[in-house]
């Protein structure tokens, strides 16, 4: 294994952050960290990368722990941090040099590496404009290249995307699969569960400090069965009628947030009458119903009973 | 080590892309010197005249020669008035002070007998004192004159020179002799003070205390300030990054202090250079115990603002705790106002202040033609500050990382 995390915890006076996750990474994959907000994703990423000590348990990265070897690990790898960690005042060229000296590389690889980074990022016409004067995805851009100058065996990358618009995320989304293409493996953190979904080979979901499953994407879509995810939009939606809906058959999930009720259940589309039935009974009007296929957000739904993005 | 320096240009790079700060906190400080300059009258010494009332109810040889020797003396402007309005002349504070010269006076000067001049004047003004004086520099020439005059005919009386206009004239030559030699002083003064220890001083002007008071203080600004920066790499998640570099803490905290360092160093440079060639500020012959003290003051005002960066939690505490510390202590320590007029409480409370210790320092070394061995203590006491800043930094950077 390329990446191994065992029994990982992290304990702040009473709040038990991390407690004692387990997971490995094979050199070459993408593997995601997916969890809600608070699910403990960049305590767990802070730990790997050396930011903060664990409380108990160790990583390995090809066979050293980095408890024992920082320096050597933190050589290996590039952190890309989930909010922007640039100096606002200086041009994207003189944060990638900064950061390009902080892992030791020399003038001429790094002037070479800077104008390659650049290129790939599309700033090079850009890169002698201040940070400050960027939009939010180019400063998300430039936030990666700082991270990839070295050329680090893994890369970790919490939550990459959170606030670009969609033209910029594709973009990060596929650097990312081109830099895993180049051999580069990589730990993605992401609450958005169709990133997960597009880019990693394996994932592992956390809530509340603890993963509570792990696989491919399939193996994860299999716990679910032939689930579907009903999502009626209703107005004069009543708490009373989450247990009514609950006793229908298949259903297994009934989540609410605000006039949006989300429904796991067993062949969605046989069930869709019964379900719409229970709307009109109670007098609901009902503006929208969608059925989508068992997904990474429907296995959230289905181990916690809450959506990935509370 | 390498990346230490790295991080310290990174420092030096920020400051010169956003200068704003440091170019005002250098502006400020001979901003602040030149408006007292000009309350001090300018560097060219030509003192503000005081004008000051006078009614000659005399008119005699001698109460003119009075009112002309104060107006000659170049401190003065005197005012001629009348006895009915000086007391409202003073009392509207558009005279200093004002005196009137009883008649006969002047006859009675020549008896010996001296007759009162009567002063007017507020309660609080102290300038009649340096006028009384004067006044009797007068009389007292007058009477070594007329003493003169009166040998010279004695002595032409015991002589039997039968022609007594020839005693006259001579006698009346010798007075004016003698009150013209009195007149104007041929000597001018390139005062060397001498203190207790018997050291020779050189002159030091209030413009010389603001120049290096401000310079003091407006670099406090600076170095605490910049030292926030490590406050805002916290918010800015940079401080972060750098952690989950293959750079040591060590480095990390070593070349942030260096960078502030440097720009405390180049801010000092430049308020000294301005202090020399725009206020004429003598910093005294020893370059290297100016340049000592000035690095241990930077080196305490280092230690100091990370040790308020790292008890305070977001930059808006620090910069709003700053000020009051740097304004409160330069006012304790003697940056506004020498340490010698201060009561002897507030000379003791400078001992707590960076710039007592500093402005101490550098007056002995700018008056006494002190040398680097002669502020020995003020450089090991902000030696002492230092590593008491830099003690509770560490503690609490511990604490905080546990």
């Amino acid at each position: 294994m390329f990446l191994e995390v065992k029994d990982l915890k992290k304990v702040y006076k009473r709040q038990r952050a991390v407690d004692g996750i387990d997971f490995s990474l094979k050199e070459g994959e993408i593997f995601g960290l997916l969890g809600p907000n608070g699910a403990g994703k960049s305590t767990t990423i802070s730990m790997i990368a050396g930011l903060i000590k664990p409380t108990d348990g160790d990583i390995i990265v090809e066979g050293r722990s980095i408890l024992k070897s920082p320096k050597e690990i933190k050589r290996m790898m590039g952190l890309v941090p989930q909010e922007i960690a640039l100096y606002p005042t200086l041009s994207a060229r003189e944060n990638l040099k900064f950061w390009g000296r902080m892992y030791g590389m020399d003038s001429i690889r790094l002037k070479e590496r800077i104008d390659e980074v650049l290129r790939i990022l599309g700033l090079t016409e850009r890169a002698d404009h201040r940070i400050d004067t960027y939009s939010g995805g180019m400063k998300r851009r430039i936030n990666i290249g700082a991270a990839l100058l070295h050329q680090p065996k893994l890369l970790i990358m919490d939550e990459p995307t959170v606030g670009i618009d969609p033209q910029s995320r594709k973009h990060i989304l596929d650097m990312v699969l081109d830099l895993n293409r180049q051999g580069m493996t990589i730990l993605y953190t992401s609450h958005y569960m169709e990133e997960v979904e597009y880019l990693c080979h394996r994932v592992a979901i956390m809530d509340r400090g603890s993963i509570i499953a792990s696989g491919t994407k399939e193996e994860l879509k299999a716990m679910v069965g032939n689930a579907h995810k009903v999502v009626v939009e209703a107005d004069n939606f009543r708490q009373y009628m989450v247990d009514t809906l609950r006793v229908l058959e298949g259903v297994q999930q009934v989540m609410v947030e605000k006039q949006s009720i989300t429904i796991l259940v067993k062949d969605g589309r046989k069930r869709l009458a019964d379900i719409i039935k229970v709307f009109n009974d109670d007098g609901c009007k009902v503006n929208s119903v969608s059925i989508k296929e068992p997904d990474l957000e429907g296995v959230f739904l289905h181990l916690t009973g809450r959506a990935l993005r509370n | 080590m390498k990346k230490a320096f790295y991080i310290a240009g990174l420092t030096l790079l920020q400051t010169k892309k956003d200068r704003l700060m440091f170019m005002l906190m250098i502006g400020l400080a001979i901003f602040f010197t030149f408006i007292m300059s000009m309350a001090f009258g300018g560097r060219d010494d030509t003192p503000v005249k005081i004008p000051v009332a006078v009614v000659d109810n005399d008119r005699s040889d001698i109460s003119r020669e009075i009112i002309s020797r104060l107006e000659r003396s170049g401190l003065y402007e005197m005012v001629l008035s009348q006895e009915e309005i000086i007391y409202d002349y003073v009392r509207d504070r558009e005279v200093e002070v004002g005196f009137i010269i009883p008649k006969g006076f002047g006859q009675s000067v020549e008896k010996g007998q001296y007759k009162n001049i009567t002063m007017v004047r507020l309660e609080m003004s102290s300038g009649a004192g340096a006028i009384t004086k004067e006044i009797s520099r007068v009389i007292s020439s007058f009477a070594a004159a007329r003493t003169g005059a009166d040998i010279i005919k004695d002595e032409g009386r015991l002589l039997s020179v039968g022609d007594t206009g020839v005693i006259e004239r001579a006698a009346q030559q010798t007075f004016d002799t003698i009150i013209g030699e009195l007149r104007e002083p041929k000597v001018t003064g390139d005062y060397r003070y001498v203190t207790m220890d018997g050291q020779t001083q050189q002159d030091y002007k209030p413009l010389d205390h603001s120049s290096i008071g401000f310079m003091l203080m407006f670099t406090m600004f600076t170095v605490l300030f910049s030292a926030g920066d490590i406050l805002e790499e916290r918010k800015t998640y940079t401080w972060y990054r750098l952690m989950s570099t293959p750079t040591a803490k060590g480095s990390i905290i070593g070349g942030k202090l260096l960078g502030i360092y440097l720009i405390g160093c180049i801010q000092i440079l430049i308020l000294i250079l301005a202090g020399r060639f725009l206020f004429n500020v003598n910093y005294g012959p020893s370059l290297a115990g100016v340049i000592a003290l000035m690095a241990v003051f930077l080196l305490s005002v280092l230690g100091l603002g990370f040790m308020l960066a790292a008890l305070v939690k977001t930059t808006g505490q620090l910069q709003a705790l700053a000020p009051i510390i740097i304004v409160g202590t330069s006012m304790i320590g003697g940056c506004f106002w020498p340490l010698e007029v201060a009561s002897p409480s507030m000379q003791s409370a400078a001992r707590f202040s960076l710039q007592g210790w500093a402005i101490t320092g550098l007056t002995q070394l700018m008056t006494n033609n002190a040398g680097v061995g002669d502020v020995r203590l003020n450089i090991l006491v902000l030696l002492g500050f230092s590593a008491a800043f830099f003690a509770v930094t560490l503690l609490k950077l511990k604490y905080e990382y546990r």
